[in-house]
């Protein structure tokens, strides 16, 4: 009960520092429109918390189902519950995806539009895909290490580690090898491929023509996009996190036993195992603030509206 | 940036296909850089994609753009020589109140007489 909740004080303390640290990469959410378009600004941003909402209705109704099924199939050893948050960010990717644009009212005979090509990491700046990155292929050869060094349990499935020194021979549980670990790279690939096609279609969805709503429109596809990173790389590390903490969980255990009427512990697992542990923990909290962040930026108004100025007419 | 003046009785594949041409000839967009898909203009102008692929596939046919697999891009084209330009510059500090339509048709009447 006490590793849960210093897990989570620690990504929320995380969270608060990230964003006390950020506080003045914000200023870009203050808009200036003309007062003839602030109702235009206003009902843009109604609809993005709208798209936000449903994106966090599928993913809470998505992740809920995938937990209650968990309970009706107890052979699954924990492995329902296990994908049910990944599946829940999966389902709020997917929304993000089928409803990429924000509808901006506008009105006049006059159309504009930008000649640049939009990319999916138009509104996304290149460092902010590292992360996500890191932590997948991370998180990929972690599934890969791991499967390799599982033993299969009496009924066949990998999901055991296996620890043997001269006549010390044990084996523990639940390890993330193959039985876990394959569930959760497929779903990893799925959230991948999730992210990219959500990017590229919030960056490539239409514009709003006035060149004064230009501006609305970019802080809401800057928020979102912040809002696919978060959350895809906080995912990832929470599943990297998680795989190394219950490695580490089931390796120190192998590895120490009683045996011949003394306890044992068998090096380098011993030691290995307490590093994965303790690694987890921090990759995990770390995963969770990220999450906690993207929950923030989703569910802040993505802007504030100020009315401008009327222009002074010059004296004569 | 691309325009469409609904008012203008201007076909809007005529709109689009001209101030493209525009700006690949002012040299505002470079040879090699990618312009926005037909999708992605067509999207943002509120217009069919028909419209946007007829101005595209006649930026095509003129040699200004070209189209592949990876999108559209700017073809290496001539620019406006820049004494025409500065000509034009000169012309338009001379114009009081005249519309870009009289100025252009007050160029077409005197071109041919100007050059023989």
């Amino acid at each position: 009960m006490i590793i849960p909740l210093v897990v989570l004080a620690g990504a929320v303390a995380l969270a608060w520092l990230a964003i006390a640290k950020g506080r003045s990469t914000e200023a870009f959410r203050r808009i200036t429109v003309p007062a003839e378009l602030v109702d235009s600004a206003r009902h843009a941003r109604r609809a993005f918390v709208r798209r936000i909402a449903l994106a966090a209705l599928a993913a809470a109704a998505l992740g809920s189902v995938a937990a209650a099924l968990s309970d009706s199939a107890p052979a699954s050893y924990g492995l329902v519950p296990l994908l049910a948050p990944g599946i829940a960010t999966l389902a709020c990717l997917v929304v993000i995806a089928a409803l990429p644009g924000v509808p901006v009212p506008e009105a006049g005979a006059k159309r504009s539009a930008d000649l640049a090509a939009r990319r999916a990491w138009t509104f996304a700046p290149a460092w902010s895909w590292a992360l996500p990155a890191v932590t997948g292929t991370l998180l990929l050869a972690a599934v890969t290490v791991l499967g390799l060094t599982s033993w299969p349990q009496e009924d066949g499935l990998f999901r055991a580690v296996h620890v043997e020194s001269g006549d010390y021979a044990s084996t523990a549980g639940p390890y993330p090898g193959w039985f876990y670990g394959l569930p959760v790279a497929a779903l990893a690939i799925a959230v991948a491929v999730a992210a990219y096609v959500a990017l590229a279609r919030v960056a490539a969805s239409a514009r709003p023509t006035d060149p004064a709503l230009r501006e609305v429109d970019r802080v809401m596809r800057i928020v979102t996009s912040r809002v696919i990173m978060k959350l895809t790389a906080g995912t990832f590390a929470a599943y990297l996190g998680a795989l190394l903490f219950a490695a580490g969980t089931s390796l120190t255990s192998a590895a120490g036993q009683w045996h011949n009427g003394a306890y044992s512990e068998i090096e380098p697992w011993t030691t290995l195992g307490m590093v994965e542990l303790f690694a987890g923990l921090a990759v995990l909290v770390g995963g969770l603030a990220l999450i906690v962040l993207a929950v923030i930026d989703a569910v802040k108004p993505p802007f504030t509206v100020q009315v401008a100025e009327p222009a002074v007419a010059a004296a004569p | 940036m691309i325009t469409i003046d609904e008012s203008d009785p201007t076909p809007p594949y005529e709109q689009i296909r001209q101030q493209l041409a525009d700006q690949i000839l002012s040299g505002n967009l470079v040879p090699g850089e990618r312009v926005a898909s037909v999708r992605q203009l067509a999207g943002d102008l509120k217009l069919a994609a028909g419209t946007v692929a007829r101005a595209y596939s006649e930026l095509e046919a003129n040699g200004l753009i070209e189209s592949s697999r990876s999108g559209t891009r700017v073809r290496k084209v001539e620019p406006l020589p820049p004494a025409a330009r500065d000509a034009a510059r000169r012309y338009i500090a001379a114009l009081e109140g005249l519309e870009l339509d009289d100025a252009i048709r007050a160029v077409r009447v005197e071109w041919p007489g100007s050059r023989g």
